[in-house]
This record gives structure tokens, C-alpha cells and sequence, in this order.
């Protein structure tokens, strides 16, 4: 396991405490301690999302905010699949927040987005 | 396996698709070669719309379909930049039939396009030379 400057587990924590208060629903997590990656599935609003937490270096972190179509059961033929991420976001716990709370609001403007403008 | 398509002419397509909308192609890179029997094809397409860079990369998927994948790096647009946005959407099973392949191109070209512009909207540059993320 790489040596962080960070607690690892704290901050995803943290991301699992905001989707807590944002009408989601937690399914599961797949944890790699080796590599320090975390993947968080949940549904929100009815929709199948994935949140993978990945170290970055000793110092900062990267988020991806992901929407697979065949996850959801659309059974849309060509697969669409949408992705919003941050690489190297300070670990400091109050950049960390304001950035991961951010970019998951930016990501659910992308996804209703494609909902209303992609999906026919 | 041999593809059921000619990947270059998709390729084509795929070009004349984005010129004709005026997208200025700055770099293609294209990799076409036989991996263990089975076609493996790509294409890696960097563009400029209106002044800000993407990147488009068109793949084989099965041998009757592609994947495309449209991508905005905020740290290819802004090297004073430490943290890196990335905007992606990809459609992984597309048809390669014609008619289909320029349908999905312009629905998902222009799906991304209106998710990088909610990005830009949204996003607030420096100030004062105080990395200030916002969007």
C-alpha cells in the first residue's frame, strides 16, 4: 500500500455521509486497499450510478462519477455510457468536500441533461 | 476476426462529419493492426471547438460495431490548472451501417457538446492567482 499524507478511508466517508443526505439509496462498495481505490454504487432518483475514489499521489485524490446505460437495464443498443472526474484534488479535507460535493452536482446536471436530450 | 466494415471509411465519415461543422482536426493518430487474429483498430482525433480542445476517439468494438468517445481535459486547456476536470461521454456499441453510425454520431456529438457547455457555464477562471475551482 502506498504511504498517503491522508486518511484514505475518512474521506470516503465523507462522500458516502453527502450522498446520505442527497435522496440516495447505498447498494455496495468494492474496496482495494492495495491499490487504494474505493467504488461506490448507489441509486439515485431510480438511476444506477458508480463513484469510484482513487488516490492520486500521497497528497491528493481523484473522483469519477460514472452512468453506465446497460447498468440501468435501458436496453439501449448502443451503450452510452457518461463520465464525470477530478484528478488531483488536495486531500485537505475542507478542499476535498467543497470538490467532491461540486463535481457531484455537476455530474447530475450531466446526466439529466443526457436524460432529456440523448435518450429517445 | 475481420471486421464487417471498412474502419477507414468510418473514419471518413466521421471527419466529414466534424468539418463540416467547421471543427478544426489538429491531430490524428491512427493505429490499425492485427492483434491475435483480431482486428484492432483506432482512431484518436484532437480537435479545437470554438477555441477550447477535445478529444475524439473512434474505436472497433465487435465486428460490426465501434465505440466513440468524446473527452475535455480542463488541464489540455489550461496548464496553470493543478486539478484536471475531465468531461467525458462515450457510446461503446455503435452501428457501423451508415445511415445509424452518422444518426448516433450527431445525437451524441451534440449530447457532449451541451454537457461541455453546462461545464464552461459553470466554471469560474483564477482570480487573482488564487486557484479557485468552481463550477
Amino acid at each position: 500500500m502506498e504511504k498517503l499524507n491522508f486518511n484514505f478511508n475518512k474521506r470516503v466517508e465523507r462522500v458516502k455521509d453527502y450522498l446520505s443526505t442527497k435522496n440516495s439509496i447505498f447498494i455496495n462498495e468494492y474496496r482495494d486497499d492495495k491499490t487504494i481505490f474505493s467504488r461506490l454504487m448507489y441509486i439515485y432518483e431510480d438511476t444506477l450510478i458508480n463513484i469510484n475514489i482513487l488516490s492520486y499521489d500521497e497528497n491528493s485524490l481523484t473522483i469519477r462519477y460514472i452512468y453506465n446505460d446497460y447498468e440501468n437495464n435501458n436496453n439501449h443498443l448502443d451503450s452510452p455510457s457518461l463520465e464525470f472526474s477530478v484528478q488531483e484534488i488536495p486531500a485537505k479535507m475542507v478542499h476535498f468536500e467543497r470538490i467532491m460535493k461540486k463535481s457531484f452536482n455537476f455530474f447530475i446536471k450531466m446526466l439529466k441533461l443526457y436524460k432529456d436530450k440523448y435518450i429517445r | 476476426m475481420a471486421l464487417k466494415y471498412d474502419f477507414k471509411e468510418k473514419v471518413k465519415e466521421l471527419k466529414e462529419f466534424l468539418q463540416m461543422r467547421g471543427i478544426n482536426i489538429t491531430e490524428e493518430i491512427n493505429n490499425i493492426e492485427v492483434v491475435e487474429g483480431y482486428d484492432n483498430c483506432s482512431c484518436h482525433l484532437t480537435c479545437e471547438y470554438k477555441n477550447k480542445i477535445i478529444e475524439i476517439m473512434l474505436t472497433n468494438c465487435s465486428n460490426d460495431t465501434l465505440s466513440i468517445f468524446y473527452n475535455y481535459w480542463h488541464s489540455s486547456n489550461n496548464n496553470n490548472f493543478r486539478m484536471s476536470p475531465v468531461v467525458s461521454f462515450s457510446i461503446m456499441d455503435l452501428s457501423s451501417e451508415k445511415v445509424m453510425f452518422g444518426y448516433i454520431i450527431n445525437k451524441s456529438f451534440y449530447t457532449f457538446i451541451e454537457m461541455l457547455n453546462i461545464y464552461l457555464k459553470n466554471y469560474k477562471e483564477i482570480e487573482d492567482g488564487e486557484v479557485k475551482f468552481q463550477f
